[in-house]
């Protein structure tokens, strides 16, 4: 069986973000990256599959035929999304440098002309710079958990983890600890995963 | 069977057991219950930080009041030395107390043979122990049951899917019921166990599972100590005690996915789907999960037939099933009724009104919508009762009888699904607490857009369904929230 | 512009996939791990992740030195090159080099064929002797072959596996991380044997802590409970294996309870570890039909001892026993230290033996002479621990060590360092000037990983590349291509043609490797940069790749039971004088003495002293806390460290890291003891005691007068008086 995404011939192999992304289109996907199975959390890589909006990054490409990454009720509905996730961030605080995928909100953000003001934001502020390698700014995150996965999923050590929930949710190392109190080896997965830079590295590559 | 990561799983029942011996559990109790069981600190924080009833202290010097949707509507309030709780169940007497209690007899107020007096013998099982594995799944088939939890998926198909994977599987009896409203499950354990009992020896019967939980609300003491006494007395039926898990509250620990993280001492979030529990679920076993009253309803199939039981409801959704009537009704308790029949019926059974004309009907709790009372005549039946919402769901109705009580109501739910959200996902961590806002703010602009997006985007049925009771409110009474 | 460059990670033996990202001034910007990488699924630790600043650390060296005057001073290639080419052959027959297991395969395999055609001597050697030699000497003789059996990924799919003298968490983290997964997700069994509780011990279903030493007794013990279950795989043992009466018969002379005395571990816990060795449940998702298996970790804590040797046979005599060999979800794995220790010893840089373990017997000469025109000599050569002592003897006199630091490495460093400095001529090839390098006449600057074009094997005998991401620093140059260039000066007056040192490319130096080296004779860097990294033995270009051996026979026919029984469990034991164990180790955030990541600022940081790990029975007497200075004295010398007082050692017993943190290094105190069969030393015990507080610095008057390395002082540790 076929499958096409925004009318190209892709490959109808793994989820259909592989086959978007395989087919060279373009599409936030800030929960998942190519070392972490699906999360689920971010809902911004919703398509159009066979007439239904499906969150692509778990959807099997093998059960479907025609995806549009494009429509006006898809790209409105990840634009609110968007929308909703830019307004978990202080203004600002997505300019500062961060790891190799630091740019992916930003971007996404910029690609679907999303309101940053769209929403009362709502951003949590603690900061930990305990650890010698990278330093964690809560004002950025959008609690998409690939931080998270990385530590638990990846790497198996569980030094950090989602605590509370609803709107208390926040990224927490050990039980309400720091960094550096956890049990933190400093693989930097989590860094390497974090689609903002609220997980940033420190002068480690410093010259 | 031995199961991995035992540490793991050992974690929900020392939270609970932590909670019941010192109160509410902070990082540091976590940290400790964490290296008691060799498991990262954060890994225990995360879970225990999720269950709301953990953040409770249990010895509490105040009077606890439930204000649930039905209490609340009868005008329940927290007073001085009082301390307000969220729905305690127990809803048929609204307003009530806020603890558990045992479900009273008098409350089932219609009983057909889900809730007809527990029999004797055990010829349900018998029969079911008669026709073989191939036998039940072809009984079930023909009886066309239908999940009861609020899916309404075929049972047959589920075991089917679940057996089909030829490897040991998990089968799962979710008896949280944690919808504000709902408490049939509990006067089914409380009042008809032997029959659940029943019901849970033919699932194993057919389906042979390497492990067999039930997941119980962790506030349900009544149905916990009945549940607990008949496993005990009859557990020459089971080949193997189930394992009894309790939660530590949350209503989207009816979410199944959730439900089996909680299992796993996992934080209690919705898992991506697929794979589906029944592909991958309980430790990655293909799991069967169903609902206390689909599993009682499997006496009541293999005592009297398939044909029987399709005799009630309608072909497409066959049989009886327990609806939680509550609020401005003569008698709110538990009937048992055929699937198909009005709302206005269930309304006149329950008496009709209280004191004043009903105006408004909850249908499907927090993950429904309200009916007006001109739409009474809709059948009761798997699905959307209405587009804006309201859907049979697990079976709870609440009668309203005043467009302040619906305003009310609906405010105290958008409340409820913004705080019950468990923060996983954004549409419904971000979107609920706004929506709830722009709501009681009367400041509506791009509500509708906010709650499409919910209703689309939203991982799981939490937050799809979260938008149901803002928007039939809005459509039905839109003068309310000017 | 970042350009992302996917190469191997240089520090441990486990070879994860890392992408250097190189910013537009050339520095090394972000290291990425690499999903695409088999070994490491998309894993790094922390030093992979931060550890590769060292590459541009300003201690680089950064053009040859020669000593003049008595001081190592800058020179041209030249110079510093004529220089060694005029010298060397003074030293024929009396010449040892040290290959590094941090260079390539390719680097390794010019330098085996230098020093074997051009020196005319097989005297060439490296660390594997200071860490798995034991291993290998076993497992040649009981299979054939001398490589891990298996694969990372049948930790995951095996039933149970023992982690054994070895701490993955800290020296191979990687590994940790895909034991850990298999554990959790899959509920794999862990059977953790340490004298020192690790990390992992957290999930282990057994966890055994024996006597340093006592290794042998604890797996006959285990032996000897299989055998009183019953549960011993008779077919495997029929079948496949021979020797099996006599080894039977020297098991069975103690009961179970008598060896776990021996070991002093529980007689239960002995039990229970043995019968879920043998048969280990079904981990979630094992296939119905097939039997479990058993996969055996282990590390320097079975080879570090005077009886490596027969500990290393006691734990296959296990592997044997139980059938764990042959089939995926079991296995032997000793858990390589180095990027490329696998790959050292598969170029050749062992001194009994070519490229590829061929033994030095007539047709191989003859077949390597077809290749290069001369034969390499017939004679056995030196092993690195018996070079160093024979330096003191007199038989060696010059010595060419290529990425190597001996001086850091070597047990009883006032020993090894009276030995270096005895040398007449000593040519030092690195990319620091590290304590060994100071004592050189001449210095040649190498590149780093990041500069160069190779490959690294790693300890899942899987070739993988290693690619250029950044411009040479200063004047360095491949390690292969100095060799080369060497040669190509002293070819003519050793009679063989300098065409055999002219190399196009890294790949075409492979290529000569991979003709004469049958289980790499399918592989090129062209098919790697293809395929992705491959497992050998790979024998044809058609050829997969071998991620499980021994599935029908071993090299060598039938597996050989080799009867072993418990010896004393070391060659210096506590007494009154010095009443503690001294074990030694590595912790997570250096590697190795640190000559790399104490150039690495983060992971300096975090630990910059060295801690002494001490049970708190121990601490007590002593008044030491947690955090106080302390002084550690051996017969042999002293350091200085911080104290760690933690129940995770045995009481009577300290734990030392060996990285050398502000002068202070364990290998100051280690004893120059050795097992008879492999040469390893006995770093992992001897008889130390401790105090609180940091005894006074002296200097060295002796200083050496050599360039002083930035942060790395010349020795100054002397020999405690009256103990020497």
């Amino acid at each position: 069986m076929s499958l096409t995404v925004d009318g190209i011939e892709a490959p109808a192999e793994g989820t259909l973000l592989d086959a978007v992304l395989a087919a060279g289109i373009g599409l936030p996907h800030l929960c998942t990256d190519d070392n972490l199975a699906a999360i689920g959390a971010c809902r911004t890589c919703l398509v159009e599959a066979d007439g239904r909006i499906v969150a692509a990054c778990s959807a099997p490409a093998s059960q479907f035929h025609q995806v549009a990454t494009r429509g006006a009720v898809v790209e409105r509905i990840r634009r609110g999304v968007l929308e909703l996730t830019a307004a978990m961030v202080s203004p600002g605080s997505l300019d500062r440098p961060g790891g190799p995928h630091a740019g992916e909100l930003a971007a996404a953000l910029a690609s679907h002309s999303a309101r940053l003001d769209r929403y009362p934001h709502r951003t949590r502020t603690r900061s930990d710079a305990t650890n010698t390698f990278f330093s964690f700014h809560e004002e950025a995150c959008i609690l998409c958990g690939r931080c998270v996965a990385a530590c638990q999923e990846l790497q198996h050590i569980g030094a950090i983890g989602m605590a509370g929930r609803g709107g208390a949710t926040r990224v927490t190392p050990g039980a309400d600890a720091t960094f550096a109190d956890s049990i933190c080896t400093s693989c930097g997965s989590c860094v390497a995963a974090c689609p903002t830079p609220a997980l940033s590295p420190r002068e480690a590559f410093a010259p | 069977m031995d199961l991995p990561s035992a540490a793991r799983s050992g974690l929900l029942p020392a939270l609970v057991e932590a909670h019941t011996r010192c109160g509410a559990i902070d990082a540091s109790e976590a940290g400790r219950i964490a290296a008691g069981l060799r498991m990262p600190a954060a890994l225990a924080w995360e879970a225990a930080s999720s269950f709301p009833d953990f953040e409770r202290e249990t010895a509490r010097g105040a009077e606890p009041v439930c204000v649930g949707p039905a209490c609340l509507a009868a005008g329940a309030i927290a007073g001085p030395g009082q301390v307000a709780v969220e729905c305690q169940h127990r809803c048929f007497e609204a307003p009530a107390a806020g603890e558990d209690a045992p479900f009273p007899e008098s409350a089932i107020r219609l009983a057909g043979p889900l809730l007809a007096p527990e029999d004797t013998d055990w010829r349900g099982l018998d029969a079911a122990r008669a026709s073989g594995r191939d036998g039940v799944l072809a009984g079930l088939e023909r009886s066309g049951l239908r999940g009861r939890g609020g899916a309404y998926f075929p049972v047959a198909s589920k075991w089917s899917a679940a057996l089909a994977r030829e490897r040991p599987l998990a089968l799962v009896v979710n008896a949280e019921e944690g919808e504000p409203g709902v408490y049939k499950d509990r006067a089914l354990l409380c009042r008809r166990p032997r029959r659940f009992v029943e019901g849970l020896a033919i699932a194993i019967e057919a389906l042979a599972p390497a492990v067999t939980v039930i997941f119980l609300n962790g506030r349900a003491q009544g149905a916990m100590e009945s549940m607990r006494s008949a496993l005990e007395s009859h557990g020459d039926i089971l080949p193997a005690a189930p394992r009894v898990v309790r939660g530590g509250g949350g209503y989207v620990l009816g979410e199944e996915t959730t439900m089996l993280n909680a299992i796993e001492g996992r934080k209690p979030v919705p898992r991506v789907r697929p794979p589906f529990p029944v592909e991958s679920g309980l430790w990655g076993m293909p799991t069967v999960v169903n609902n206390v009253e689909t599993i009682a309803s499997l006496a009541v199939i293999f005592r009297e037939g398939a044909a029987a039981f399709r005799a009630r409801g309608t072909a497409a959704a066959p049989g009886t099933r327990l609806l939680s009537v509550s609020g401005a009704v003569a008698r709110p308790g538990v009937y048992e009724v055929e699937m198909g029949v009005t709302i206005a019926r269930v309304l006149e059974m329950a008496g009709g009104p209280a004191a004043r004309p009903i105006v408004a009907a909850l249908a499907g709790g927090p993950s429904g919508g309200f009916l007006p009372e001109s739409t009474f005549g809709t059948p009761l039946l798997p699905g959307q009762l209405h587009a804006t919402g309201a859907a049979l769901g697990a079976g709870g109705l609440l009668f309203l009888d005043s467009p302040a009580a619906v305003r009310k109501t609906a405010l105290y739910l958008a409340e409820f699904n913004a705080a019950e959200s468990c923060g996983k996902c954004t549409p419904c961590r971000e979107g609920a607490p706004r929506a709830h806002e722009m709501l009681a703010s009367g400041n509506k602009a791009g509500l509708e857009d906010l709650l499409e997006v919910m209703a689309v985007a939203s991982l799981c049925g939490l937050g799809q369904m979260a938008p149901g009771p803002i928007r039939s409110a809005l459509h039905f009474w839109p003068e309310l929230f000017a | 512009m970042t350009r992302r460059v996917p190469t191997t990670c240089p520090y441990c033996g486990v070879g994860c996939g890392i992408v250097l990202n190189v910013d537009d001034s050339g520095r090394i910007a972000w290291v990425d791990d690499d999903p695409a990488n088999l070994s490491s699924v998309g894993m790094l630790c922390v030093k992979g992740r931060f550890g590769a600043t060292f590459v541009n650390h300003p201690d680089r060296l950064t053009t040859p030195l020669v000593r003049r005057d008595g001081v190592l001073q800058p020179a041209t290639w030249d110079e510093a090159l004529d220089l060694v080419a005029r010298r060397l052959p003074e030293y024929r027959g009396r010449f040892g080099s040290f290959a590094s297991a941090k260079a390539t395969n390719e680097d390794a395999f010019v330098q085996q064929k230098f020093v074997r055609l051009v020196m005319g001597t097989n005297n060439i050697d490296h660390c594997t002797r200071l860490c798995h030699s034991p291993s290998v000497e076993a497992m040649l003789q009981q299979l054939g072959s001398g490589a891990t059996s298996n694969s990372y990924a049948d930790f995951e799919a095996a039933g149970c596996v023992v982690v054994i003298g070895c701490d993955p968490g800290s020296n191979h983290p990687v590994i940790a991380s895909r034991l850990r997964r298999a554990i959790d997700d899959r509920g794999v069994r862990l059977v953790v044997v340490n004298p020192r509780r690790i990390d992992l011990c957290d999930r282990a279903q057994v966890f055994l802590q024996p006597e340093p030493g006592a290794d042998v007794a604890l797996f006959n013990g285990m032996a000897r409970a299989i055998l009183d279950a019953g549960v011993e795989d008779r077919d495997f043992i029929a079948s496949r294996t021979e020797g099996y009466a006599a080894w039977e018969a020297a098991v069975l002379e103690l009961t179970v309870e008598q060896h776990a005395a021996l070991a002093a571990v529980d007689a239960g816990l002995l039990r229970e570890a043995a019968l879920l060795i043998a048969r280990p449940p079904a981990p979630v998702g094992h296939p119905p039909a097939g039997r479990p298996g058993t996969c055996l970790l282990w590390g320097m804590g079975i080879t570090q001892h005077t009886q490596g040797t027969a500990n290393a046979h006691a734990l296959i005599n296990l592997a044997l026993l139980t059938g764990h060999l042959g089939h995926p979800g079991a296995g032997i794995s000793p858990l390589r230290g180095q990027n490329n220790v696998q790959g050292c010893g598969d170029s050749g840089c062992i001194p009994d033996s070519l490229p590829g373990y061929q033994r030095l017997d007539e047709g191989n000469l003859a077949s390597f002479e077809g290749a290069w025109g001369a034969s390499p000599p017939a004679q056995p050569g030196l092993k690195a621990t018996d070079m160093i002592e024979r330096i003191l003897a007199g038989d060696i006199r010059a010595m060419y060590i290529v990425g190597e630091n001996p001086l850091l490495s070597e047990p009883n460093l006032h020993h090894a360092t009276m030995a270096i400095q005895a040398l007449d001529f000593l040519v030092v090839q690195d990319i620091f000037l590290h304590e060994t390098a100071a004592l050189a006449d001449v210095v040649l600057p190498a590149c780093s990983f990041a500069e160069k074009d190779g490959t690294f094997t790693n300890s899942e005998r899987r070739v993988q590349r290693v690619r250029p991401a950044i411009a040479a620093v200063g004047e360095s140059r491949p390690d292969w291509e100095i060799i080369c260039d060497l040669a190509r000066r002293m070819a003519p007056g050793a009679g063989v043609a300098r065409g055999q040192f002219e190399y196009a490319s890294a790949a075409g130096v492979f290529d000569e490797l991979a003709r004469l080296t049958p289980f790499l004779r399918g592989l090129s860097h062209e098919r790697l940069d293809r395929e992705g990294g491959l497992q050998w033995p790979c024998p044809t270009p058609g050829h997969p790749g071998s991620p499980v051996l021994y599935a029908e026979s071993f090299p060598r026919g039938r597996g050989l039971f080799v009867p072993v029984r418990q010896g004393s469990f070391a060659d210096e034991t506590p007494d009154a004088d010095y009443a503690l164990i001294l074990n030694t180790g590595r912790v997570l955030y250096h590697w190795h003495g640190g000559t790399l990541t104490r150039r690495v600022r983060g992971l300096l940081a975090r630990v910059d002293t060295v801690p002494v790990a001490i049970h708190p029975d121990d601490a007590a007497p002593a008044a030491i806390s947690g955090g106080d200075d302390v002084t550690v004295y051996s017969r042999r010398g002293r350091l200085r460290g911080a104290a760690v007082v933690t129940d995770a050692v045995r009481p009577g017993s300290v734990f030392v890291p060996f990285v050398k943190l502000n002068e202070s290094a364990a290998n100051f105190l280690t004893n120059n003891a050795y097992d008879p069969q492999s040469r390893i030393p006995e770093y992992k015990v001897c008889a130390v005691r401790i105090e609180k507080g940091h005894a006074a610095r002296r200097r060295d008057a002796a200083a050496t007068g050599a360039l002083r390395p930035q942060g790395e002082a010349a020795i100054d540790h002397e020999p405690v008086p009256g103990h020497e």
